[in-house]
């Protein structure tokens, strides 16, 4: 087979594996909401209708399309599905489902952008000087760092930060329920989304800059490096152009993981900084109300996206590592 | 060679690392024990105010809604001055008041005691459920490995604090919903990093010796399989115990922590909040006895896992 085919072949096995895990997800998901809460129960609360009632009952399970059978209904919520509809909140019935994600979801990617870009900014040089240093006095400081930034749970390190420069210095807004999209004003945007991305930021600095830091150590013990050496290259070539790359293998994976766990996971920073929507607080709002469309389309959403990045990640460690794919 | 100590060994007998071992281990024993003996010290009950301090009898809120307090007559004005809602630390109260005059000594020890029951609790559950649960998929392999490591797989997709958020919502608020919770949220990774040891241990030549010589499986996994996957169970103990302080501790910023009377160094974090402008050290110090705990622990297992010689990436 020819590179180039193998490639293609590659990358559609990668979107059909992308396409089961949505499957998986809303499949499993759905069943789960649907066995736990009749929908009529929530829509009818919802509504102050007497669903004790059977016509009234009735009535409403044949709007909402429950009195099919359930793999019909997830059938049609599936073909609606994939075509961008997600149907409509049984809580607030006028909202169409993709709207609302339509408006959240920039918020989170480019909260979960941002703090991997600062994180990165700072623990590669870190964990390089690390672990070039590895067992030396800056190795000791920088570890010891790394391990404390790793310990403050980001909530805390929320409150702390938003005490010390929105509060104290007035250097940022505290809250940031003026949120303005990034491309609508990219300054106030920036302005108001550093000190939230920062404190999702610190923990994952003191995270990659260790990771890096022990595969940086075992690579500078390669004969390859030793060759390097040998023939007089300066440290900064060997760390750059021989040891980043076989030793960024990990920290591409946890990045990886870790961007794909903050999407729906940055709840607490969400809430902190009073973001007035985010990924987290509409799947907590859904799932505490029972509104199963949302429920659904936030959690395909994440899984897909999810699938998307370790999908992304696996394609990258081919790139950086090809001896990955001659299996 | 006279010196015939690995050099692993020795060079972790460097002076600033042992500083940091016995301060990490005190801090622990602080912590446990504030935890076991906390309401014998006899500090001042966590949820009352102190005795120079009274709310006014008529409704009399500030601009900024926050209950006004007058002093009680008959109190020594330095101890009525340390008695106020939002004092700074002071030999009446250690650490100070938090924002309605309650001694943050007193509450952050109750605190300890919630988080200690609450996180080790959760850990060790999970640790022994998800362990078994891993230990057992790996040794019958086969179909009832690939369906539960593909379901295992796919809850742990899912953000765990959601799902933490999720369970709590839909039971009664406890600590024992919270400790469930944690627990729940907890046993996807502990079986999966379980199950990937116990696959390197099962083809091994002692597992399959003890099973030609006709142990029971149930004998050999106990005997043979098990034993050997303790060193990742305490370093997994470990870094668990420090993820599941933080989770606590956000799900008290969200309301969803342990109900009154109960005190969580999360809620104390949350309470402090309110006061960020005028009293900022009642959100700092919970802050920091809270992320000194979580790198005590942090730095224990590290040292563990070098002890053990457990590797970061095989967990």
């Amino acid at each position: 087979m020819t590179r180039a085919a193998s490639v293609l072949r590659f990358l559609a096995s990668r979107l059909v594996a992308i396409a089961a895990i949505g499957l998986l997800v809303s499949f499993a998901t759905f069943f789960a909401l649907r066995l736990s809460r009749d929908p009529v129960t929530v829509v009818g609360a919802a509504r102050n209708l007497t669903i004790t009632d059977p016509a009234v009952h009735a009535k409403l399970a044949k709007e909402l399309g429950t009195d099919r059978t359930l793999i019909a209904q997830y059938g049609s919520w599936l073909s609606h599905a994939v075509r961008g509809d997600f149907g409509y909140s049984y809580v607030h019935p006028k909202e169409a489902v993709a709207d609302e994600i339509k408006k959240v979801l920039p918020v989170n990617l480019e909260l979960v952008l941002l703090a991997q870009i600062i994180a990165l900014a700072v623990s590669v040089p870190l964990g390089l000087l690390a672990g070039a240093r590895a067992g030396k006095k800056t190795d000791s400081v920088i570890t010891a760092a790394a391990t404390a930034f790793m310990s403050y749970p980001p909530f805390a390190l929320a409150i702390v930060l938003i005490m010390v420069f929105a509060v104290k210095l007035g250097w940022f807004p505290v809250e940031a329920a003026s949120y303005v999209g990034f491309f609508d004003a990219p300054a106030k945007n920036l302005h108001l989304m550093f000190l939230p991305a920062l404190s999702l930021a610190i923990g994952m600095i003191g995270v990659y800059t260790r990771v890096l830091r022990s595969d940086v150590a075992t690579t500078l013990q390669e004969d390859f490096v030793l060759m390097a050496r040998s023939r007089g290259l300066p440290p900064h070539s060997i760390m750059l152009r021989h040891a980043l790359r076989p030793s960024s293998l990990s920290l591409v994976s946890i990045v990886g993981l870790q961007s794909g766990l903050l999407l729906g996971g940055s709840i607490l920073v969400e809430v902190l900084f009073a973001f007035p929507y985010g990924l987290g607080t509409t799947l907590v709002s859904a799932a505490l109300s029972v509104d199963i469309p949302r429920v659904l389309a936030v959690a395909t959403v994440i899984g897909v996206l999810f699938a998307t990045i370790t999908i992304a990640v696996d394609v990258l460690l081919r790139v950086i590592d090809p001896r990955i794919s001659r299996g | 060679m006279v010196d015939a100590k690995p050099p692993k060994a020795r060079a972790s007998r460097s002076i600033t690392q042992r500083i940091a071992l016995w301060l990490a281990v005190g801090w622990m024993g602080l912590i446990v024990l504030a935890a076991a003996l906390g309401p014998l010290v006899g500090l001042q009950d966590p949820n009352r105010q102190g005795e120079c301090t009274t709310k006014q009898p008529r409704s009399h809120t500030g601009t900024d809604g926050r209950v006004v307090m007058i002093t009680r007559p008959g109190c020594p004005a330095q101890a009525a001055a340390d008695d106020k809602p939002e004092a700074v630390p002071s030999a009446r109260h250690l650490l100070g008041n938090d924002h309605i005059g309650q001694d943050l000594l007193s509450r952050l020890v109750a605190g300890a005691r919630t988080t200690v029951i609450i996180a080790f609790g959760a850990v060790i559950t999970a640790v022994v459920v998800g362990g078994i649960v891993g230990a057992v998929i790996a040794y019958v392999g086969g179909a009832l490995d690939t369906v539960v490591t593909s379901l295992l797989s796919g809850l742990l997709a899912m953000p765990a604090i959601v799902m933490a958020i999720a369970l709590v919502a839909a039971f009664d608020r406890s600590m024992a919903t919270v400790w469930a919770a944690l627990t729940i949220v907890a046993i996807p990774a502990v079986a999966l990093l379980s199950r990937g040891q116990a696959l390197s241990l099962v083809r091994r030549e002692y597992v399959v010796a003890s099973k030609m010589i006709g142990a029971k499986h149930g004998r050999v996994l106990w005997r043979e399989v098990i034993p050997n996957l303790l060193p990742f169970a305490f370093v997994f103990i470990g870094i668990g115990i420090a993820a599941a302080i933080a989770a606590e501790g956000g799900l008290a910023v969200l309301g969803l922590g342990v109900p009154y009377p109960a005190v969580s160094w999360g809620a104390l974090i949350a309470e402090g909040r309110s006061s960020l402008r005028t009293a900022p050290h009642i959100a700092l110090i919970p802050s920091t006895v809270m992320f000194l705990t979580i790198w005590a622990t942090t730095y224990l297992t590290d040292r563990a896992r070098t002890h053990f010689d457990v590797r970061e990436s095989q967990l």
